[in-house]
């Protein structure tokens, strides 16, 4: 006889698809592989729900029937390691990207991605905004040195799609107009103020001058690497903006 | 609002009425009409987040109702070590929210770190029983609360089963010292797929271990010309699970009855419309206890 933890790693093996023999299922009517098939329904089902839940723009783009084979191939593939299922997904984007039946839309996966990171930025801590009188009292000498504290929700994401409006595309009932997918890459910056999220373009210096601030390095630093990337990049406005959407919200020595 | 300020407000109390399972879709609505819903229960773990819109709705709602948190991810039944940050992330919403009750199901739901999001049956051994309220013991002492434990549906027994399911329950909440969340739809559904009398499970019951009762719609499959009852939550709740609900509350008196429904879900003047037929069945019990 199986002990339980045997019996339940079979069973579980047998509902992703594996073999069913050997489990110690009564008929009772009805053969007990068929009564074992209703677990193997609920699971795939189970899995694909919850990405249709996390992707519903990435659906919309290549329609149900697409998306629940795509999901299916994904959840043989991707067991959840998770008791809460809105953690489970978080590799389809990548997945996406290699999927062959997708080959023809090359943005997809970066789609994807935007949803996912989205999602986080909706489930992420609250902040408090940065103390702007605390920072107007820094010693001017002093700023250069500055480190910096970011909001939990903020995210970016470079895509080399125009991701963002593809996105914005995708969210009209009756999408007007064409989809102009050849408009170039976009920067996206996810954020949170109170509980709504905010998406907005970043521009190539803006990107970098807020990957290197959130890496913990210095302002002078990030104003070097912005430069570098965007001749014009206008720092005063940028950082003001950057505290004013309290996507910054603190800022150490 | 601190851990410090709910506590000294307290959780408001679930009554012996009739609530209803609250999802995603029926939120905004709630919050701006404030129906006359007597308690309302929530998926525990849709709540785990830290921070964002759904946690705050919840802290809005459960301002002005009783409020009921009922999990599907511990897996208790399950033999993996318990899920550290699952329990941590239960026992934080438990905090947050304060709910009145707790919930959790009768299962097990992953094995070798796989999860397979569903409720999985266990073998009704002496094995199962001594591991499962020992799990369940040791959650509750990390929870620092008692918990109700709910009989789930099942479609498959196994060979080497040898307690019936009402004793395997009954014994679970003795030895593990928790409540019993007693699924009226669940119990039907078994009954039929495995062919025992669903009142024989529910007057084996004490009406004291019984902190809750849930009912749900089901839908029937025909399996070769034999009937497999899904646990569907799709659906009313059917004729023959009120009369057994019914045969539920002259056993064991008025309870906390929650009505769930899950998927294709309706307008909520349905689920009310539900509820409100759960709510004269209590009175009715009310009335013959009075």
């Amino acid at each position: 006889m199986l002990t339980l933890p045997e019996l339940q790693q079979k069973f579980a093996e047998a509902v992703r698809g594996g073999t069913a023999a050997g489990l110690p299922l009564r008929d009772h009517g009805i053969p007990g592989v068929r009564r074992l098939q209703v677990y193997r329904n609920n699971h795939v089902s189970a899995l694909r729900e919850a990405l249709r839940a996390v992707y519903p723009v990435t659906q919309r783009l290549v329609g149900e029937e697409f998306f629940a084979a795509a999901a299916d191939a994904y959840g043989a593939a991707n067991p959840s390691h998770g008791g809460n299922i809105q953690d489970y997904g978080g590799a389809f984007p990548r997945f996406l990207e290699d999927y062959a039946p997708a080959a023809s839309l090359p943005y997809l996966g970066d789609v994807a991605a935007l949803e996912w990171r989205r999602l986080q930025t909706a489930f992420a801590a609250p902040h408090a905004p940065m103390d702007v009188r605390a920072l107007a009292e820094v010693p001017a000498d002093a700023l250069a040195d500055l480190r910096f504290h970011h909001q939990p929700a903020a995210r970016a994401f470079d895509s080399q799609f125009p991701i963002l409006s593809i996105w914005r595309f995708c969210q009209q009932t009756d999408p007007e107009g064409r989809l102009e997918l050849d408009k170039g890459s976009e920067r996206v910056l996810f954020s949170r103020k109170a509980v709504d999220v905010e998406m907005r373009l970043l521009s190539p210096g803006e990107y970098a001058f807020l990957r290197v601030l959130c890496r913990g390095e210095t302002f002078a630093e990030a104003c070097r690497t912005a430069f570098t990337v965007e001749r014009s990049f206008d720092v005063e406005e940028r950082f003001a903006a950057l505290v004013r959407d309290e996507i910054l919200t603190g800022f150490y020595l | 609002m601190t851990i410090a300020d709910s506590k000294m407000s307290g959780p408001k109390p679930i009554p012996a009425q009739a609530g209803i399972g609250l999802r995603g879709p029926h939120i905004q609505h709630v919050l701006d009409v404030r129906p006359d819903v007597a308690w309302f229960e929530v998926h525990s773990e849709n709540y785990f987040a830290p921070g964002g819109r759904a946690v705050a709705e919840l802290d809005a709602i459960r301002r002005d109702y009783p409020l009921s948190l009922h999990g599907v991810g511990v897996s208790l039944g399950g033999c993996d070590p318990l899920d550290d940050g699952h329990i941590e992330n239960l026992r934080r919403a438990i905090a947050r929210f304060v709910p009145a009750l707790v919930s959790e199901h009768l299962c097990w739901t992953a094995a070798g770190t796989q999860h397979l999001h569903d409720l999985l049956p266990l073998p009704y051994t002496e094995e199962a029983l001594r591991h499962v309220s020992g799990r369940i013991v040791e959650v509750q002492q990390r929870l620092g609360r008692r918990l109700l434990i709910e009989n789930v549906s099942s479609y498959l027994e196994f060979e080497h089963s040898t307690i019936p399911e009402w004793e395997f329950l009954l014994e679970v909440a003795i030895r593990s010292g928790c409540g019993i969340l007693l699924d009226v739809n669940n119990i039907y559904v078994s009954a039929i797929n495995h062919g025992f009398d669903a009142r024989r499970f529910i007057d084996a019951m004490p009406a004291e271990a019984v902190g809750e009762i849930h009912l749900a719609g089901h839908v029937r499959k025909d399996i070769d010309g034999t009937a497999l009852l899904i646990d569907s939550h799709n659906r009313p709740v059917t004729d023959a699970v009120w009369e057994l609900y019914a045969h539920a509350l002259e056993s064991l008196g008025p309870k906390p009855t929650l009505i769930e429904w899950d998927s294709e879900l309706p307008e909520f003047a349905m689920l009310q419309a539900e509820a409100a037929k759960a709510g004269s069945y209590l009175e009715a019990r009310h009335a013959d206890a009075a």
